[in-house]
Formats: C-alpha cells, structure tokens, sequence
C-alpha cells in the first residue's frame, strides 16, 4: 500500500478488524454497484470513501428534480443528465485512486451475466422486484453474493443473500409480488434520509463481506423503522435447494408479470434524450388532445398486436397513452413481442402540462 | 384454551390493513400460519409476504409454542 493511501485510510487500519491486511483486501475488491438513485447514493460514497478499489455503477436512469431530496450525489445542474456520469465523475473526483466505471445501462436478462460476472460482490440498490428478482437469479447462477436492501415510505431491509450456502432472495420471497402491490417511491413518497440509512447499512455490509467480518447479515433479514427508530433482526430459513436449483437451471428472463422502472421513463428523460426513435400513442384515434408532434406511430393499444409490423424491434421505442395504464399493457405486449428497448411514459400525456408548468 | 399472540403487520400490509399489530387467538393445535391469517385478513391474499415466529421465519405454529410475536414481513420495493 502506498503512503499516501495509507494516510487516508489511517483511521480504518487501525481498527482490529479491519488493518492493513482488510485494507489490502479493499482496495483489491471489485464490486457492482447496480441502482445509483436513493440507496445507489449512500452506498457508492461510503464503498469509495473506505477504499473499495474497483466499483462498477450501473443504471441507465438521468436525474429529475425529485430525485434530489434523497440523491444527493446530484444537483439541480446535473438534472437531465445520466446518473451515472455524474456519480462516475463525482467519485473518481474524491477518490482518484480508485477505479470507478460507469455503465449507463438498466440490467437486464440479455446484460446481467456481462456486467455481474467480473465483480466479487452485487449491491441491490435497485427500485422495483423486477430488478430485484432478476439480481438474485443472475447471482445464484454465478454463484456470487449480494447485498439487498429496499425500503417503503419509513421502513428498511436490508440482507446479505446467496453468500455461500445461505439464502436466496427467492427462498425468503419464492411468490413474484402481483403488479398492485410494487409500489416505488414515485408512487408512495419517501421520507429522504431513509434510503440515505439504509443504503449505508448496504455499504456497511459490503465492506464486511470483503473484510471478512463477523456479524455480516447473511443469515437474518434487518428491517428499521424509522418512526419508532426500531430494529429487529429475523433469522432467515435455510437455502431451499430446489428453488435455487430451479433458478440455475433456467435462462434469465424477466419475471412474465413484471412492469419496472426498467419499463417506464418520466417526459423529463425522454425529451431530454435523442434516444428513442420511435415514439407510439397507443390512444384511439379520435382521442384528444392530439399527439404531440414529437409521436412516431399512432396505434390503438387494441390494434398493437395487428400493426406491430410498422415498429422495428431494434430501435429504442417510448410508449405514451392518456394516463400510462394501457403504454404499460403495450410495453409488456412489445417486450414479450421481442423489443429491446420499450418504455412506458410515466402518467401519460395527463403528466405532460405538469411538466411544462415547471419549466415555464 | 386459544393462545392469545401479538401480530405485527410491516410495509404495504399494514397500509392495506391499516394496522400495524394486533392481539390475535391462535388454537392450540399445531396450524399452518398463512390460511389462518388469510382466513382472518382476506386482503393478505393479494401479497406476498413471509411469516416470522419469534424472530425465526416459519409457515407454521407448532402446539405447545407460546411465542410473544408473529411478524407478518412482505418484500419491499423502493430504493
């Protein structure tokens, strides 16, 4: 270790538990970091601040002013750009001596294999249980651990899974949550500093799980509470072999009745991105107001499926109707259907005066 | 004689039934959790959740066991 690290980390080494030896051990690990929004946040701060020397960030997400109250590696200036460039350019500002790498892309089941398998270890700072699910499947088959956390309006959990021979998430959630209840925080609200917490207990155990602590959260789930400032800590059941099995025997794929985030993209990344080529309003016909210029393709959600041939699979495709139900139904239908790249406009054109009213 | 368990509702669950905990009476035979709270709470139909004893996860309540908690614990989604 060179002096100048040694000097930064001073005040680590001189812990028992950590030292030279769990420096070394830091500055040599490599881990994937995947969600850079509220828990991404706190995680990525406190991995780089202790020394983790290579940390992957991955999220294809740009920032929006909602997301500033709990993000806070990011500013009004950065809205509209990807979080992944300013987390990136803000962490390798810190701490040049670490290798910091930025993917800004969503995971999914055709990239998860590619982005997770050179890393020791996976952060889960993701937002909805499509990701999550898909985290614990691409982890249980390359047989690396990760760090879950999540949280709902002022509660937290946060495990360590698939270390070893302990639990999968899917041996303590086997079911896939049903579509009304995944809920983000978007929708709920979020007390700020919640993830702020919680995604530190991530970076927490992380830095355990590389040391080589005691006490690394990897056979109880911790939920918090923030209103009673309560912690309870609840053994986890033992590996079901058949559901991980079952898991490593099968090809990646999104669970059948997801609708993430990964689905979805809000006005504000999408006209501030030249990405998506093709823009679809899937309201009848006659609907009003009418499509705004920027619209591509105008087909009826119930005519999707008879002149899906006038949409190109391989090009980046955003779906819009009046207030986001039925450009969520045609973003399964296209993804089922093939399509790469769809998203569904969150709310709508019901959401696009809100927008403007903003910026005007 | 029923035994009488302190259950503890978390995230969506206790939004959707708008408690946090309650005082329940359990049988004292031995009984699978989920259809006796489901039986009680329909609306725990429409989630996902797992069922903690005493801290220790669990799908059911053995006789003779007089636990001073049951956590009723869905997945959270947010970040």
């Amino acid at each position: 270790m060179i002096e100048s690290n040694r000097n930064i980390y001073e005040k680590q080494l001189l812990l028992e538990q950590v030292g030279i030896l769990g420096q070394k051990k830091l500055l040599s690990a490599k881990v994937a970091v995947i969600g850079a929004g509220g828990l991404g946040c706190p995680a990525l701060l406190h991995l780089a601040a202790a020394g983790v020397g290579e940390i992957h960030i991955i999220d294809g997400d740009r920032v929006s002013l909602s997301n500033l109250h709990r993000q806070f590696l990011y500013g009004i200036k950065d809205v509209g750009q990807l979080k992944v460039d300013i987390a990136q350019e803000h962490l390798n500002r810190q701490h040049p001596h670490l290798n910091i790498q930025g993917y800004s892309k969503f995971l999914s089941p055709e990239n998860a294999k590619g982005l997770i398998s050179g890393v020791d270890l996976v952060i889960d700072c993701t937002d909805n249980f499509a990701a999550r699910y898909l985290i614990n499947d691409v982890c249980v088959q390359l047989e690396k651990p990760f760090v879950y956390g999540a949280i709902f309006k002022f509660e937290g959990q946060v495990a360590v899974f698939n270390h070893g021979d302990s639990s999968s998430y899917r041996c303590l959630f086997p079911e896939y949550p049903k579509a009304e209840n995944q809920p983000n925080c978007s929708e709920t609200g979020v007390l700020g500093i919640l993830p702020g917490i919680i995604g530190t207990m991530q970076a927490t155990e992380a830095i355990k799980w590389i040391v080589g602590m005691e006490g690394l959260l990897d056979s109880s789930l911790l939920t918090y509470n923030a209103i009673q400032q309560e912690i309870r800590k609840i053994n986890l059941p033992k590996r079901n072999l058949e559901i991980c099995s079952k898991v490593k025997a099968e090809k990646l794929r999104w669970h059948p009745e997801s609708c993430n985030t990964d689905s979805s993209i809000e006005w504000e990344m999408l006209l501030a991105s030249d990405e998506f080529k093709q823009i679809v309003d899937v309201r009848e016909l006659e609907e009003t107001p009418q499509s705004p210029e920027f619209t591509t393709h105008k087909i009826p959600f119930g005519e999707l499926n008879k002149f899906i041939a006038q949409l190109q699979p391989e090009i980046p495709t955003a779906i819009y109707c009046q207030s986001g139900f039925r450009s969520e139904k045609a973003t399964i239908l296209l993804r089922n259907r093939g399509f790469e790249m769809v998203r569904s406009i969150v709310n709508g054109l019901d959401a696009l005066p809100k927008l403007k009213e903003n910026y005007s | 004689m029923a035994r009488e368990i302190s259950v503890n509702y978390f995230g969506m669950i206790a939004e959707k039934l708008n408690k946090s905990s309650e005082i329940l009476s359990f049988p004292d035979s031995s009984i699978a959790l989920k259809p006796f709270l489901e039986d009680i709470h329909p609306n725990l139909k429409e989630f996902t959740y797992s069922i903690a004893v005493d801290l220790e996860f669990s799908e059911t309540l053995n006789e003779k066991e007089y636990p001073k908690k049951i956590d009723v614990m869905p997945p959270f989604a947010g970040g």
